[in-house]
C-alpha cells in the first residue's frame, strides 16, 4: 500500500543547489555506503550476497586510491570506467536487498513505503532507503545516529533532488522493544518529507555459560571473549571482574584485557569468576574461552534465540599438566592494589582463570612516590587458595634514565629509602636478609639502561633473576652477555599488567617437585630451576642436572644432553628447538609439520673446558621458550665464553663508565641526557653519587680480576 | 607526504610534551610507550591488516586535548569525527607493506575507528584508535614469502608492539619476533611493526584439464 502524507514545509528552494550539480563521479557516496554495509550491516543481505558486498567494498576502496593517484588523463579514465562497473555491481545488490524501503518524492506528491515496523537485529542496525526524486544519476548517503544522544527522535537525512538517493541510516544504542522515530528527508527544492518509522528490536534471549575445571569438573574462573557476529562488537559478560580501581589509573586499566599471547589466542578477554547468564540480542555469537597456557582454548559459536535460554557448559581440556612434572607456573610482575579482601579475591580469580600458580603482586615506586598499594607484605599477607598464591612484592627502585627497574619477591616489608635510591645493592641485600629474591625487569628489551646496574651487581652475586620474556618478546642479548662473562643468571618472565595484557601471558615455570608451596617455588627460583615461555613447554637436562644446576667435571668427557619441546597441537607446535652453548646453537632440530607436536634431541657433548648450556624453542605461532642454563664447570675454570671474554668485559666496563658519566652530570646539575635539571632525581643522584661510584670501583676491580683470571686460564685450557 | 608526516610528528610531540611536564607520573617511561596491536590475516585473495593504537594515561590525555578543539572539556561527535578524518587523511601514506621486498598498495578497508572506552572527558583515560587496511595477495605469494609492515603514525614515540598473524585458505604464516618495545629511530620516520613469513601454502585443488 502506498500512502500520501502531508509534507512539512521547512523551506522550499526553487532549484537544485549547485552542490549536487558538481558531482562528476558515478554513484557519489558509494564507498562510504559500501563500507558501512560490509562492516556493520551485512545482515541486511542474504548470506550469499555478503561475500560480493565485501568484494565491492574492497574494489571500491581500491579504485578510490587509484583515482587519487592517477596522474594522466588515461589513468583517470581507466579508473572512472572501473568505478562505473563497481558502482553498477553495488546498485544491483542494493536493488535486490529485501530490506530496502522505497520512497518517491516528485512534484508535490510523496509516495511512502508501507508503514510496517522495521526490525533491527538488536540495539544497533540500519534502515536502507531508496529515495527517488527524479531520473538523474543515483547517489548514496550514509548517516549514523546514536539514539542515546537523542531525546527527539527526528533524524535528518539530506536527499538530492532529481535523482535516486540510496540512504543508509545506521542506528546505535537503540532502545529495546518498539521505538518510534521520524526520518526527515530534506530535499532542496522540495518540502521536507517526514517518514514515521517504528523500529522493533527483537526480544532478548539468554546465554548461560558455565566453564568447568578440567581438574575437578567443577565451575572455575576463566577468560572469555564474546563477540556478536552481527556487528562484530565485544559483549561484556555480566559478572566480568572490573580491575580498573585496582590499577591506580595506570597503563591499560579499562575495558577487557587485551592479551599478548601469540597466535590465535591474542585478543580481548574478560575475566569471569564463574557461571554467568547474560541477556543478549538474538543472533550468533563467537565465544572463546581460555584457561591459561596449559589448557586447550575453546572456540565456539552459539545461537541466541529470543525468549529462550541457551545453556553451554565448557570444559577446556588440559593439553599438559606441568604440575605432574613438578613444574609450577608464575608471573613475577603483576601490578595491582590489594587493600581489601575483595581486591584479593579479584586477583585470585584472575590467576585461577589463567591458571598461574604464583603471582608476585608488586607495589611500584620511583624516587618520588609509590603506586599499587598493598595492605602488607610477608607470609601473613600472602593470599592462598588451594595451589594458587598471591604474594606481595615490589618493583622499586626504578629509574628510567639511570640504572633500570628492579623487582623483589617474597619480601617481609617494602624496602624503600630514597636517600639510597641509586644504591640498588642495599635493596637486594635487604631483600635477601628478609628471605626474598631480587632481579631486574625489562631486560628482554634492555630499556631504562638496566645494563648499567646489572654490570655493578650481577658480578657481586646480588641478583637472583632477570626478566627475559615480556609482552611476547624474548630478549636474550643481556642474558647471554652476562652468562658468557661467567655469571649465573636465572631466567624469569612477567606480564607487567596493567601495561601487559593478562597475568601469565608470559610465565616462569619453577621446579618445585610434585609438592607445591610458595616457599618451595621461591626456593626453586633461587636455585635457577626455571624456564620461561608464552606457549611451548620445555624439558631439558644434562646428565641428571636440570636448569640452574651445576655439572662439575674434572676432565673432558662426554655429557648426555636431552631436550624436548612440545606444544598444544591445536594452538602451537614447536617449529624449532635449539641447544645453546655460549649463546650460539650447537644442535638444532626444526619441523614445519603442524601435526608434529614435539621436537626432541638427545646427544652427547664433550665437557671440554666447561660452558653454559640451555634449551630454546620457537612455536609455529611465534611463541618462545627458554630455559635457565645448566652450568658445566670444569674444575679450575670458569664456564664463560673464553674466546670472547675481553670484549665482554669491555662492554661491562663501558656500562660502568656510563654510570660515572651520569653521576658527573648530576653533580654538575644536569640529568642523564646532559640537560640542566634541578629535580629530585638529579639532586639525589648527585648526593648518592659518591657511594654509587664506590660500588662502580668495586665492580671494576672484579672485572680486572676476571681479566687476570682469563690470563691464568690460558695455560690451563686445551 | 610532507604535510601528513608533519601532522603525525606534531601529534607525537604533543604526547611527548605532556609527558615532559609530568615528571612524577607513575611508570612515566612505560607511559611513553604507545601500544600498537597489529594483526594480519593472509588469505589467497587479500592480506588484511588491522592496527590498533591504545593510548594510556598521559598519552591519552594528550590526544584528548588535541581532539577538544573548542576547549570545553568534552569531546563532541564533531570533534571526534574531525580527529578521525585527520587520521584518515594521513593513513594511506603512513603505513607501508612489502611482500617479498616489493611494496604493495596499502588500501584502507574501513574508516578509522575511535573508542573512548566510556569517557568523553579530558582525562587520563585510555582510548583506542583502530585502522583497517588490505592489499591484494600477490600471485607469487608462496612458502617462504615475507611480509613487512612499517608505520609512520605516532612513530616518534616509543611503542609496545603486539603482533598476531593468521593464515586462511591453505596459507600458514608466522610472525617473527617484532613484538615488544620499539624506539623511534633518528634515521627513519617509520617503525617496523610486522615481519612475517609464509610457512605453508597449499594450492587449491585443481581439476584435471582445468
Amino acid at each position: 500500500m502506498k500512502r500520501l502524507i502531508a509534507c512539512c514545509c521547512a523551506f522550499t528552494m526553487l532549484c537544485a543547489g549547485p552542490l549536487w550539480a558538481q558531482d562528476t563521479e558515478t554513484l557519489p557516496g558509494a564507498p562510504d555506503l559500501a563500507t558501512a554495509l560490509a562492516k556493520y550491516h551485512a545482515y541486511l543481505f542474504a548470506p550469499a550476497v555478503r561475500e560480493e558486498l565485501d568484494a565491492i567494498n574492497r574494489d571500491m576502496r581500491e579504485i578510490q586510491r587509484e583515482t587519487r593517484r592517477a596522474t594522466t588523463d588515461e589513468a583517470r579514465e581507466a579508473a572512472r570506467t572501473k568505478r562505473e562497473a563497481i558502482a553498477a555491481r553495488l546498485s544491483a545488490i542494493l536493488e535486490s536487498c529485501p530490506a530496502t524501503r522505497a520512497i518517491e518524492v516528485t512534484g508535490q506528491q510523496t509516495t511512502l513505503p508501507p508503514m510496517e515496523p522495521i526490525s533491527l537485529p538488536g540495539d544497533s542496525g540500519a534502515f536502507l532507503f531508496k529515495v527517488r526524486t527524479g531520473d538523474g544519476p543515483a547517489r548514496c548517503v550514509t548517516l549514523t545516529f546514536d539514539l542515546s544522544q537523542h531525546s527527539n527522535f527526528r533524524l535528518p537525512v539530506e536527499v538530492a533532488p532529481g535523482c535516486t538517493t540510496w540512504a543508509l541510516v545506521s542506528l546505535e544504542r537503540v532502545p529495546q522493544m518498539k521505538t518510534d522515530m521520524e526520518i526527515e528527508f530534506a530535499i532542496p527544492g522540495q518540502p521536507t518529507t517526514l517518514l514515521p518509522v517504528r523500529s522493533i528490536t527483537p526480544d532478548h534471549g539468554t546465554l548461560s555459560v558455565t566453564v568447568l575445571s578440567d581438574d575437578t569438573g567443577k565451575p572455575a574462573p576463566s577468560m572469555i571473549q564474546l563477540v556478536w557476529k552481527t556487528d562484530g562488537h565485544d559483549v561484556r559478560p555480566g559478572n566480568a571482574v572490573n580491575f580498573g580501581p585496582q590499577f591506580d589509573s595506570q597503563g591499560n586499566w579499562d575495558g577487557p584485557r587485551k592479551t599478548n599471547y601469540p597466535g590465535k589466542l591474542a585478543g580481548r578477554y574478560w575475566c569471569v569468576p564463574g557461571p554467568f547468564k547474560t541477556s543478549l540480542a538474538p543472533g550468533e555469537y563467537d565465544i572463546v574461552i581460555t584457561r591459561g597456557g596449559e589448557h586447550v582454548a575453546v572456540f565456539d559459536t552459539v545461537n541466541v534465540v529470543s525468549n529462550e535460554t541457551v545453556e553451554r557448559t565448557y570444559r577446556p581440556r588440559r593439553w599438559v599438566d606441568m604440575r605432574k612434572l613438578g613444574w609450577y607456573s608464575g608471573d613475577d610482575h603483576v601490578h595491582a592494589q590489594i587493600l581489601s579482601d575483595q581486591d584479593a579475591e579479584n586477583l585470585m580469580t584472575w590467576i585461577q582463570a589463567e591458571d598461574v600458580h604464583l603471582a608476585n603482586i608488586v607495589k611500584m615506586g620511583d624516587i618520588f612516590r609509590t603506586w599499587f598499594e598493598q595492605r602488607g607484605f610477608g607470609k601473613e599477607y600472602r593470599v592462598v587458595d588451594k595451589d594458587y598464591v598471591l604474594s606481595p612484592g615490589q618493583e622499586c627502585p626504578r629509574t628510567h634514565n639511570e640504572l633500570g627497574h628492579t623487582i623483589s619477591m617474597n619480601i617481609q616489608n617494602m624496602i624503600r629509602n630514597t636517600e639510597q635510591y641509586y644504591l640498588y645493592d642495599t635493596v637486594f641485600d635487604e631483600a635477601h636478609r628478609q628471605g626474598g629474591l631480587s632481579g631486574y625487569c625489562h631486560t628482554n628489551s634492555g630499556i631504562f639502561f638496566v645494563h648499567r646496574d646489572m654490570s655493578v651487581n650481577i658480578p657481586k652475586n646480588k641478583v637472583d633473576f632477570i626478566e627475559m620474556l615480556q609482552f611476547a618478546n624474548m630478549g636474550t642479548d643481556l642474558f647471554y652477555d652476562f652468562l658468557n662473562t661467567g655469571f649465573k643468571v636465572t631466567a624469569s618472565a612477567g606480564s607487567d599488567v596493567p601495561w601487559g595484557g593478562t597475568v601469565g601471558e608470559v610465565r616462569i615455570y619453577a621446579y618445585t617437585g610434585k609438592k607445591f608451596t610458595a616457599d618451595r617455588w621461591f626456593d626453586a627460583v633461587k636455585l635457577g630451576h626455571t624456564f620461561v615461555t608464552n606457549g611451548i613447554m620445555l624439558d631439558f637436562s644434562v646428565e641428571k642436572a636440570i636448569p640452574g644446576d651445576e655439572v662439575v667435571v674434572t676432565e673432558d668427557h662426554p655429557l648426555r644432553v636431552h631436550a624436548r619441546a612440545w606444544g598444544d597441537a591445536e594452538r602451537e607446535v614447536p617449529s624449532k628447538l635449539d641447544i645453546i652453548v655460549h649463546g650460539a646453537p650447537v644442535k638444532t632440530v626444526e619441523s614445519a609439520d603442524a601435526n608434529q607436536d614435539a621436537l626432541e634431541v638427545d646427544f652427547e657433548i664433550p665437557a671440554g673446558n666447561g660452558f653454559w648450556i640451555a634449551a630454546r624453542a620457537e612455536g609455529n605461532d611465534g611463541s618462545r621458550a627458554h630455559t635457565t642454563p645448566i652450568y658445566v664447570v670444569r674444575e679450575g675454570l670458569r664456564f664463560w665464553k673464553y674466546d670472547g671474554i675481553q670484549d665482554l668485559i669491555a662492554k661491562r666496563e663501558t656500562s660502568l663508565a656510563e654510570i660515572e658519566k651520569i653521576v658527573a652530570e648530576a653533580v654538575a646539575g644536569r640529568n642523564a641526557m646532559g640537560q640542566e635539571d634541578s629535580t629530585r632525581t638529579v639532586q639525589q643522584l648527585a648526593l648518592q653519587g659518591p657511594e654509587l661510584l664506590k660500588r662502580v670501583e668495586d665492580a671494576k676491580a672484579i672485572y680486572a680480576d676476571l681479566r687476570a683470571t682469563a690470563d691464568r686460564e690460558a695455560a690451563l685450557r686445551k | 607526504m610532507g604535510c601528513r608526516v608533519k601532522r603525525t610528528v606534531c601529534s607525537g610531540f604533543l604526547i611527548a610534551g605532556v609527558l615532559c611536564v609530568l615528571p612524577a607520573v607513575g611508570h612515566v617511561a612505560l607511559e611513553q610507550y604507545l601500544q600498537q596491536r597489529v594483526s594480519a590475516v593472509v588469505s589467497p585473495k587479500n592480506i588484511d591488516l588491522t592496527i590498533e593504537f591504545t593510548f594510556t594515561s598521559a598519552a591519552s590525555l594528550a590526544e584528548r586535548l588535541a581532539m577538544d578543539k573548542d576547549q570545553n572539556g568534552k569531546l563532541s561527535k564533531d570533534e571526534r569525527r574531525a580527529y578521525l578524518d585527520a587520521i584518515a587523511r594521513k593513513v594511506e601514506d603512513a603505513v607501508t607493506m612489502a611482500v617479498d621486498g616489493v611494496e604493495c598498495a596499502v588500501i584502507p578497508l574501513y574508516d578509522p575507528e575511535l573508542d573512548l572506552l566510556g569517557s568523553r572527558d579530558l582525562e587520563e583515560h585510555p582510548h583506542t584508535v583502530r585502522l583497517y587496511f588490505f592489499t591484494r595477495t600477490p600471485a607469487s605469494f608462496r612458502k617462504g614469502s615475507t611480509i613487512l609492515v612499517d608505520n609512520a603514525l605516532w612513530a616518534d614515540v616509543p611503542v609496545l608492539v603486539a603482533v598476531t598473524v593468521k593464515g586462511a585458505g591453505g596459507i600458514r604464516v608466522v610472525a617473527s619476533q617484532t613484538q615488544g618495545l620499539k624506539h623511534p629511530s633518528a634515521s627513519s620516520q617509520t617503525l617496523r611493526v610486522l615481519d612475517a613469513m609464509c610457512t605453508e601454502r597449499k594450492e587449491p585443488n585443481s581439476k584435471l584439464g582445468g
